[in-house]
């Protein structure tokens, strides 16, 4: 006998346990619009418009959709509801972590693939419908475009496919970096570090590509005055020029990086591809539900009743965490500031030692013992939380 | 009366660590089956393989027919499991776990639901985190006896009750096994299974070391309580079968494995101006099984 595909009691029990935090979604995401339409909407009727400056004379919905949505850099619309979805993915698991619920929920007669998909569809129609308004006031405004409104006519900026293209490309982001947080959070277990993960594999690429690029260019004074011997130095285009393959790939995954992402609408220019956001974000947003699905299926009540997908993932997780960012500042930040210090004191002449990466070393070293310091302080920290609370239980 | 639970050859590895080894038991509908074994002897991964928690490394399991790695699990709609560790979801009130039991078990049962609830008088609007132990453990048996079950799965349902709830609990799953009800219960409360149940298994390292019926496994030893004038005879604390004596002022126990007639006949011959024979309680019997399987040292064991 089958089960069913979306068992009522796994719906009731998700939208229970997680209402709060689509709550949550809804506020990162239209918290600023609404104040700031709201604003808007009472300096235009309070005739107080010359306050806005020129350019945002016109009624609150024009206003909106102009600066909120289209143009977010001000209002940062684009960031807070990636960190939502982010927070989303982590926290549909991390519910089921805290205590038993896992084995609750598993001793029912549910499949463990029905949790994984009741999980995945709410966060995907979470994304969908907070999306949703956005979409449809830029639609409204450009079926009003032309019309004359409190004595202003809404200007024609905004056209019906922008309305498609604002809400697929938002949508498309946030699924992605959702579904990567929901993957994350099965195999690793723990609410920080799974979007630690999510984090880090979202910004890894730019990180990569842009430490590939500035550690090969030949403007690098490190290179050039210390490690040219062994290492000719290269122009941007000579790096891409190497293989067809590597400059495209640079392309879509710049492209397909928040941050660019995020720069590239705050100027209002949106280029062809950010029509493939969604295409892309769904295609792969699917296949990180397939891997929850094999990773959660794979997965067991282990020992002590904790769910371990992946044994030492979260130590190493944190270790690969804290070791990439140090590896990549420091080779970014201190080998250039570090080597213009040094020229500067030795009156500009190349100096020969190997004090950049003494530094670069010494940095990586003490960021990761910071990490470890950290890290154990803030475990030694968490279980005397739990263990005052289980003694405070045992007495009750 | 047919076979509920049936496991073959059963085991559980974990790395290099055999948490449970070649597990052979079958468990009659309607009855009482006790687990008993040391803290780590398997108890608890042996149950949660027999939920389809934990994917069995060896033999196989089934549970009403089913066997327990069903990916749909749809035998688990006949099967309540109560637990001692944190079971409900932390958000919920009491009236939220009702509502999800509803939605979740076909079978469940809101008239029975009802009365357990008032019978264990459970406040519906408090948020389950702010229950005592002793109501957590109430609120699961509603839950699990709710969905009308034909199997019991008790994990430590009764550690660390009050002497009042802990004989609610017990009495309550006497009834439900008398409806028809198969039990499978592991606990550390001997004193509380050596009154209900039917048959009991003892864990040891993974493995039954002894599977026996409750009266059978009293018989396995033997204690004779005796007064002599002059103090215990040297020939009876070396005699064949005597396990050891326990001496309390003039009373001697003397706790006897086998031949337990014939140690009685020699305490008769040494003219005793007190015997009685009487059983061992289940603590003695499983105490008695782990010295004999090198489990702690002696001394410790037999204080």
């Amino acid at each position: 006998m089958k089960s069913s595909f979306l068992p009522r009691g796994l719906v009731y029990k998700e939208w229970h346990q997680q209402r709060w935090m689509i709550v949550l979604f809804l506020i990162a995401t239209w918290l600023l619009p609404v104040f700031g339409s709201i604003a808007q909407e009472f300096v235009v009727l309070t005739g107080h418009v010359s306050y806005l400056g020129p350019g945002l004379s016109e009624g609150s919905l024009v206003w909106f959709s102009q600066t909120v949505l289209v143009n977010p850099s001000g209002y940062g619309i684009g960031l807070a509801p990636w960190g939502a979805a982010l927070l989303l993915g982590a926290a549909l698991w991390s519910a089921e972590r805290r205590g038993n619920n896992l084995e609750t929920v598993l001793a029912s007669p549910v499949s463990k693939a029905a949790l994984v998909r009741v999980k995945w569809l709410l966060g995907t129609a979470t994304i969908f419908a907070v999306n949703l308004p956005g979409a449809l006031l830029l639609w409204l405004e450009a079926r009003g475009a032309g019309l004359d409104v409190n004595g202003m006519t809404v200007s024609a900026d905004v056209w019906l496919g922008l309305a498609a293209r604002w809400y697929s490309t938002q949508v498309g982001m946030e699924w992605l970096i959702f579904s990567l947080a929901f993957v994350a959070a099965i195999g690793v277990g723990r609410y920080v570090m799974s979007i630690l993960w999510a984090a880090l594999v979202l910004f890894m690429p730019l990180g990569l590509t842009a430490a590939v690029t500035y550690l090969m260019q030949e403007s690098a004074p490190w290179i050039t005055h210390y490690m040219g011997k062994g290492m000719a130095g290269y122009a941007t285009p000579d790096i891409q020029a190497l293989s067809p393959v590597y400059g495209t790939l640079q392309n879509w995954v710049m492209t397909l990086n928040p941050e660019s992402y995020y720069g590239t609408f705050s100027y209002f220019y949106m280029p062809q591809m950010l029509d493939f956001v969604l295409p892309v974000g769904g295609v792969l947003s699917i296949l990180l539900y397939v891997a929850s699905l094999v990773l959660f299926e794979h997965c067991e009540m282990e020992r002590f009743r904790r769910v371990f997908c992946l044994r030492g993932f979260a130590m190493s997780s944190l270790m690969i965490v804290g070791v990439v960012p140090a590896w990549m500042l420091g080779i970014l930040q201190m080998s250039s500031d570090v080597t213009a210090h040094l020229q500067s004191m030795f009156d500009h002449q190349p100096w020969h030692g190997p004090a950049p990466m003494l530094v670069f070393t010494l940095y990586f070293a003490g960021t990761v013992a910071v990490e470890v310091l950290l890290w154990t302080a803030l475990r030694r920290f968490l279980r005397s939380r739990q263990a005052r609370r289980e003694h405070v239980m045992a007495v009750a | 009366m047919s076979e509920i639970v049936v496991t073959e050859g059963l085991g559980k590895q974990y790395g290099r660590v055999r948490a449970v080894q070649d597990v052979t038991l079958t468990v009659s509908e309607g009855s009482i089956f006790g687990i008993v074994g040391t803290n780590g002897a398997g108890k608890s991964t042996f149950l949660s393989m027999l939920l389809g928690l934990t994917r069995p490394s060896e033999g196989r399991a089934r549970v009403l027919g089913s066997d327990v790695m069903d990916r749909f699990g749809t035998y688990r709609e006949r099967v309540g499991f109560v637990t001692d560790q944190d079971y409900f979801f932390r958000q919920f009130s009491v009236r939220d776990m009702i509502a999800w039991g509803r939605r979740t078990w076909p079978r469940w049962d809101d008239v029975r639901c009802r009365q357990l609830l008032a019978s264990f008088e459970l406040p519906a609007n408090r948020p389950v985190r702010s229950l005592s132990k002793g109501m957590r453990v109430q609120l699961a048996f509603v839950s699990a006896l709710s969905l009308r079950p034909e199997v019991l799965i008790l994990d430590e349902a009764t550690s660390g009750l009050d002497a009042v709830v802990k004989r609610q609990i017990l009495q309550l799953i006497v009834q439900e096994a008398a409806s028809g009800v198969t039990v499978v219960m592991a606990t550390h409360d001997l004193a509380g299974l050596e009154r209900i149940a039917d048959r009991v298994a003892f864990f040891h390292e993974g493995r039954v070391v002894l599977q026996t019926s409750t009266e059978e496994a009293k018989r396995e030893m033997r204690r004779i309580q005796v007064v002599f004038p002059g103090g215990l005879p040297d020939a009876l604390r070396t005699a064949p079968g005597v396990l050891r004596v326990e001496e309390s002022g003039s009373v001697y126990n003397v706790i006897v494995e086998t031949e337990a007639d014939k140690v009685a006949e020699l305490c008769r011959q040494h003219g005793p101006v007190y015997m009685e024979e009487l059983e061992v309680d289940f603590e003695e019997l499983f105490v008695h099984i782990m010295h004999k399987e090198g489990y702690a040292r002696e001394e410790f064991l037999l204080a």
